[in-house]
């Protein structure tokens, strides 16, 4: 199980991506922090009775 | 009990908005807008939109942008590539940017990761826009005797196939990735050369590749539906909707999450659908007790 430990420790840009599957998890150095992904252990379908079409291609936002 | 964990996830989702803010605070693609010429003024005119075409690709993310290249640099002519809104607009610029070759026991899949890799290095060199490829390596964790067995094999699979995967304990690991609790970990796979690349910019870089080439790349039409002849069983083309059609040979549906809904219209089923996914990007850490994300991730492991 992967998780983070409190000690004084700067990310560096060169670290590794990790990628835990065990726990739906990714994480990678992002700018000066991280970026933690978190997969979905059960697959939540999105807009499926709106449909997507209705929005615009600019997901910037979201 | 993922399933449990992960429900936490959402309900801080004031969390995941608020970093959804300042990714786009970091990463307006600025490569993007320069890409697309004056912002304010980048919809093309009917007269921009061509008659015909040997090829329509709709949608211009990493994939419509990659077939485009990979067409016009294998000679094609006449390669129209139309954007609803912006290259990379969708979901291409949410995506993580994970450069893995490690995990596959598809031969296919495991070289198109790898062409894909040397793609995203050397792509700067022809377009002059770095991709943001970074080797800093992957690690892959097996924290089950199951996980541990699979990338087992997998990892001599890709190995025969010339992948440099390399099995490595908890302190490696630890050492690679000091932040990482590593006291269940059975095993890292890691390759060195993995990493990880800019979405943005890779989507730009293959989209100048592929003006470069003679590809036509058009932002701001949207596709309204997918014209057939009398049959019914050949394409002939696209229609915009600004009221314009686009005759072609071949149309290519690229459309990310919007492809099923897209090909439906033609009568065509694409079993693809979007699923949520999260993730989380915090401030800078020059120190990791400052970060809030940190202690919702511990949180829920506990």
């Amino acid at each position: 199980m992967l998780s983070l430990l409190f000690l004084p420790l700067k990310v560096e840009k060169h670290w590794p991506v990790i990628e835990d599957p065990a726990n739906y998890t990714y994480i990678r150095p992002e700018g000066e922090g991280l970026m933690v992904g978190l997969f979905e252990a059960e697959v939540h379908m999105w807009l499926t009775e709106a449909g997507v079409r209705d929005l615009t291609g600019d997901l910037k936002l979201l | 009990m993922h399933a449990e964990m992960l429900r936490h996830f959402r309900q801080p989702w004031r969390s995941v908005s608020t970093a959804a803010r300042r990714i786009v605070t970091r990463h307006t693609p600025a490569a993007c807008r320069a890409f697309s010429g004056n912002p304010d003024d980048r919809r093309p005119t009917p007269k921009d939109i061509p008659t015909d075409a040997e090829v329509v690709i709709i949608g211009g993310g990493i994939i419509g942008n990659s077939v485009a290249y990979h067409l016009a640099k294998s000679g094609m002519k006449d390669v129209v590539l139309l954007e609803q809104d912006q290259v990379t607009a969708g979901t291409t610029w949410h995506a993580a940017g994970l450069m893995v070759t490690f995990g596959s026991l598809s031969e296919t899949s495991t070289e198109i990761r790898k062409y894909s890799k040397q793609l995203y290095r050397d792509l700067e060199s022809e377009t002059g826009h770095a991709t943001g490829f970074s080797p800093v390596g992957f690690i892959e964790l097996a924290s089950e005797p199951d996980r541990l067995e699979e990338y087992r094999r997998i990892a001599a699979f890709n190995r025969a196939m010339g992948i440099d995967v390399q099995e490595i304990g908890a302190s490696e690991v630890e050492s690679l990735f000091p932040l990482c609790r590593t006291d269940d970990i059975l095993a890292g796979f890691y390759v060195p050369d993995d990493g990880r690349v800019n979405p943005v910019d890779a989507c730009v870089s293959l989209s100048k590749g592929a003006k470069m080439h003679g590809a036509t790349v058009l932002e701001g039409v949207r596709v309204s539906g997918i014209t057939r002849d009398a049959s019914g069983t050949t394409v002939t083309g696209v229609t915009t909707e600004s009221g314009q059609t686009i005759r072609a040979k071949k149309v290519v549906n690229c459309a990310g999450m919007w492809a099923r809904q897209l090909a439906e219209q033609a009568g065509v089923v694409c079993p693809n659908q979007a699923a949520e996914h999260y993730y989380l990007v915090t401030d800078a850490m020059p120190e990791v007790t400052f970060v809030l994300p940190c202690v919702i991730f511990v949180s829920i492991v506990t």
